[in-house]
């Protein structure tokens, strides 16, 4: 079993270091539509003025596993560099259990270094906001994420990937704020785990 | 100049982020409210009865259970033939208020036995029972006791009932009238006024820290009034969403200071009350505030431990909790 692992291992690198060498496939200009879904685990819910309070995924007061989707477009600016936008959607219960829900609109820059036209590995950026919603309480919150996604393309255009990450949504407060919310200060951190479906030309 | 564009890009985006976010009716924080949140304990309780021979007795959403840390048990069962609607713990006897589906009139007080046995006592077309005893006849426009045979014929009928300790309040028509429950004594009787109706109450809660108890009463828009034989007057308003149906408080008085904890729909709004000085805010520190802040809390009553509540909440288990510390147990 072990055997078999480590080949199977060394035969993915092997595979995967020509890709390393490759010439770039994308040109200026080249689109790529995206379709995510998956499901996102609670990381941690950090308190930023009162640390005390800061959940981690052990004892975070949320259900183990939530979902996401989205969609995404973006345009190459050059041979590794695409920027475009994303539209999500995120949900998981908490203990209680009440539904969060999350639905960030962001701007996604993505650089992909690795491109063989068949093999992609791709590093997004996605910054923005999302409205969040909880209970009685709404709030537009900041976001952003940092994820990774290999892809591989089935097709000259259709591709398939996996992506994971993390994923933060901040809610930030003055001093001044009412019902003590400067303490509440916080963000939260979601990891996803997701099949990306890709379309290129 | 695509660097430049791009930097500028990002800093218009930031600049975006932080003037755009704004709470819109989070009031204490979405996250904060996710990190008190509660774990559902896969009972519904209605309403916490009270304590006897160590065990702390409720009303469920199937009957009438005891309880300790380790153990629950469900003593009478509620059955379509036999639907509990309310119950109360008195003199180490539980009563239950049954009906039948679909039969007027068949509504009745049953006595049972710390061991769930049925004793043959009855009190019968009890239109409702409240959990420190009283019960009402809207036959006979009668308000009992379940731990005497005493009754007091009031005139009138009562329009809404609520119940804060031993006391309990009751709208008329025309009147608003508060009465000892054990006693049946009569402690106040007013006149509603034009600005208050005979239904618009939903919150109502006694204060004993003085030998002449007082009392308060909250109405429909949160408007919280103290409450005399010869005034009626209005002191704060509850800032935060009421919650559905009635309001739960507690009173307790910390270093001569009088407080009056109301539990909000997402909130507990403590009243403070300084000699005649009235000021409530949200009441949100480590402890029950926040334990329990997102619960449907069913009732509010005095714990056994002299100083402590019960607060049994819907789908959150039963908690007893120390209001001067905030200190919260869990004890199902």
């Amino acid at each position: 079993m072990k055997k078999s692992t480590t080949l199977i291992l060394v035969l993915l690198v092997v595979a995967l270091i020509p890709a390393f060498c490759a010439n770039t496939y994308y040109e200026t200009g080249d689109q790529v539509f995206s379709f995510r879904a998956g499901v996102d685990f609670p990381a941690f819910l950090a308190f930023l003025n009162d640390a005390d309070r800061t959940q981690t995924f052990s004892n975070i007061h949320m259900q183990r596993v939530g979902g996401i989707a989205s969609i995404s477009y973006q345009g190459y600016l050059s041979n590794n560099l695409a920027l475009g936008g994303e539209l999500g959607y995120q949900f998981i219960n908490s203990l209680t259990p009440s539904l969060f829900t999350s639905v960030p609109i962001t701007a996604k820059l993505t650089y992909v270094p690795v491109q063989t036209g068949i093999f992609d590995l791709a590093f997004s950026m996605n910054l923005g906001m999302s409205f969040i919603k909880y209970d009685n309480g709404k709030y537009f919150a900041p976001y952003a994420s940092l994820t990774i996604q290999p892809s591989f393309y089935i097709t000259e255009s259709w591709g398939i990937g996996i992506e994971t990450g993390i994923m933060t949504t901040a809610e930030i407060y003055s001093k001044n704020a009412s019902y003590n919310k400067y303490n509440n200060n916080s963000i939260l951190g979601m990891i996803p785990l997701a099949l990306v479906v890709s379309y290129r030309h | 100049m695509k660097k430049t564009s791009l930097l500028l890009m990002a800093i218009l985006l930031l600049t975006i982020i932080f003037a755009c976010s704004c709470n819109v009716d989070a009031q204490e924080g979405i996250f904060s409210e996710i990190a008190s949140s509660v774990q559902d304990s896969g009972t519904q309780v209605k309403a916490y009865l009270g304590t006897a021979d160590s065990y702390h007795y409720i009303q469920t959403d199937v009957g009438i259970s005891k309880i300790d840390s380790s153990s629950s048990t469900t003593l009478i069962k509620s059955t379509a033939d036999q639907q509990i609607n309310q119950a109360c713990l008195v003199d180490s006897n539980i009563y239950v208020l049954t009906s039948s589906t679909g039969t007027v009139g068949s509504n009745k007080v049953v006595k049972y036995s710390l061991t769930g046995e049925k004793e043959t006592n009855e009190i019968k077309n009890v239109k409702w029972l409240t959990v420190n005893g009283a019960y009402y006849i809207d036959s006979t426009k009668t308000l009992g006791y379940v731990g005497s045979s005493t009754t007091v014929t009031l005139g009138s009928a009562v329009l809404q009932c609520l119940e804060s300790e031993g006391y309990i309040f009751l709208s008329l028509e025309d009147k608003y009238v508060v009465y000892d429950v054990a006693t049946l004594t009569e402690q106040l009787s007013v006149s509603i006024p034009s600005s208050l109706t005979s239904t618009n109450i939903i919150g109502y809660q006694v204060l004993t820290s003085s030998t002449t108890p007082s009392f308060l009463i909250v109405d429909a828009n949160g408007y919280i009034y103290t409450l005399t034989s010869s005034a009626i007057t209005k002191v704060e308003e509850i800032e935060s969403t009421l919650a559905s149906g009635n309001i739960n408080s507690f009173y307790y008085n910390q270093d001569g200071i009088d407080y009056v904890v109301f539990k909000a729909n997402s909130y507990f709004e403590r009243l403070t009350i300084n000699s005649s000085e009235y000021d409530i805010d949200t009441y949100s520190v480590t402890g029950y505030s926040t334990t329990l802040r997102s619960s449907l809390v069913s009732n509010i009553v005095p714990s056994s431990n002299t100083g402590k509540f019960i607060i049994a909440t819907w789908k959150n288990s039963v908690w007893e909790i120390d209001p001067t510390t905030g200190e919260a147990t869990d004890i199902m």
